[in-house]
């Protein structure tokens, strides 16, 4: 499941360059195509989640 | 610099009659940024308040959000909203209570603040999302430092330097309380200069209420690569008259008639 998600936003971000991805440091590899495909709009916040959600409202 | 003295003066004696009249709380937390936020507004934040959505305007944030009556004030005399829509401060329905409302609300907000610990990553956000973009803005965080408690503060503080983030500033109101009592009593945070220079931030104090001294460093070009800055600001809760200074009471506390014609006649304020 995480795989689809990965492929979706993936295909989404490359179309709409207003999505940003932002991951508490999941998944091995997972976004790589993502950060190719859509470069600088990746962030790996790492394992604090309450900043990166407050992060992700601040780039909204 | 006696301009922005003045401005100050009139911003407190606002805040103290409106804590007065509609019973809003934290007039100790509010005084003690007072200088801090007409320093801003008045001075160094590149905005102009008839366009509050500018999309390169600089950004600021009130993490301590229950600093809200200051900004109230100082949005309205800085001509985001007209002054007499402050009229309704403390109505039911109001967008002026306790903390700010959501940004599409009132002109001028950047973030609903209150719950603490949220303003530094929001405002970490905003500078990497004007980086994405292309826009050239600066954005400047004000935080409490009961605030510093707060987990999720020390993350956003650990990330920064990380995306260098040059064009970032937190300044902290270090007015040595906190909600029950003295910082160093309920959470002692050590030397709070050291700890931000050691999360990589380009740290530094000052006295919070010298008005030189905080245009300078809030006013200072930003790099838009670089270390981010921390500003550890030296205040006075309950700064500007002298029964409130430095007394917790003040947090809650409401002024009553007599106190606040007191307060007027130090703030050198006709009532």
């Amino acid at each position: 499941m995480r795989n689809a998600f990965a492929d979706e936003i993936t295909k989404i971000g490359a179309s709409d360059s207003r999505v940003v991805v932002l991951s508490g440091d999941i998944g091995n590899k997972l976004f790589d195509r993502f950060k190719l495909k859509n470069e600088g709009r990746f962030f790996n916040c790492g394992i604090a989640e309450a900043n990166m959600m407050s992060v992700a409202a601040g780039m909204g | 610099m006696n301009d922005l003295k003045k401005i100050a003066s009139e911003i407190r004696g606002r805040i103290i009659a409106t804590s007065h009249s509609t019973r809003t709380p934290h007039l100790g937390s509010c005084l003690s940024c007072t200088d801090i936020l007409v320093a801003a507004y008045f001075d160094t934040l590149k905005i102009d308040p008839t366009k509050p959505a500018d999309p390169n305007r600089d950004r600021f944030i009130l993490s301590k959000g229950h600093g809200a009556a200051a900004l109230f004030q100082v949005l309205g005399m800085r001509g985001f909203y007209s002054e007499a829509m402050l009229e309704s401060y403390g109505e039911d329905g109001s967008l002026f209570a306790e903390h700010p409302p959501t940004p599409e609300h009132l002109p001028g907000i950047e973030a609903a603040t209150g719950s603490l610990g949220h303003g530094l990553s929001i405002g970490l956000g905003m500078a990497l999302a004007g980086r994405i973009k292309g826009q050239i803005y600066d954005v400047t965080v004000l935080l409490g430092d009961g605030e510093c408690n707060e987990g999720s503060v020390w993350e956003a503080a650990m990330m920064a330097p990380i995306h260098k983030v040059g064009n970032l500033l937190a300044i902290v109101d270090f007015n040595k309380w906190q909600g029950t009592g003295r910082s160093e009593e309920v959470m002692e945070l050590g030397p709070l200069v050291d700890k931000w220079r050691a999360f990589g931030w380009e740290a530094c104090e000052i006295d919070g209420h010298d008005m030189g001294a905080l245009s300078g460093v809030l006013g200072q070009p930003r790099a838009r690569i670089g270390k981010p800055q921390a500003v550890v600001a030296h205040t006075v809760k309950g700064k500007g008259v002298s029964f409130m200074e430095d007394d917790n009471n003040w947090h809650y506390r409401i002024p009553d008639a007599d106190e606040l014609a007191a307060a007027y006649r130090e703030l050198g304020l006709k009532p």
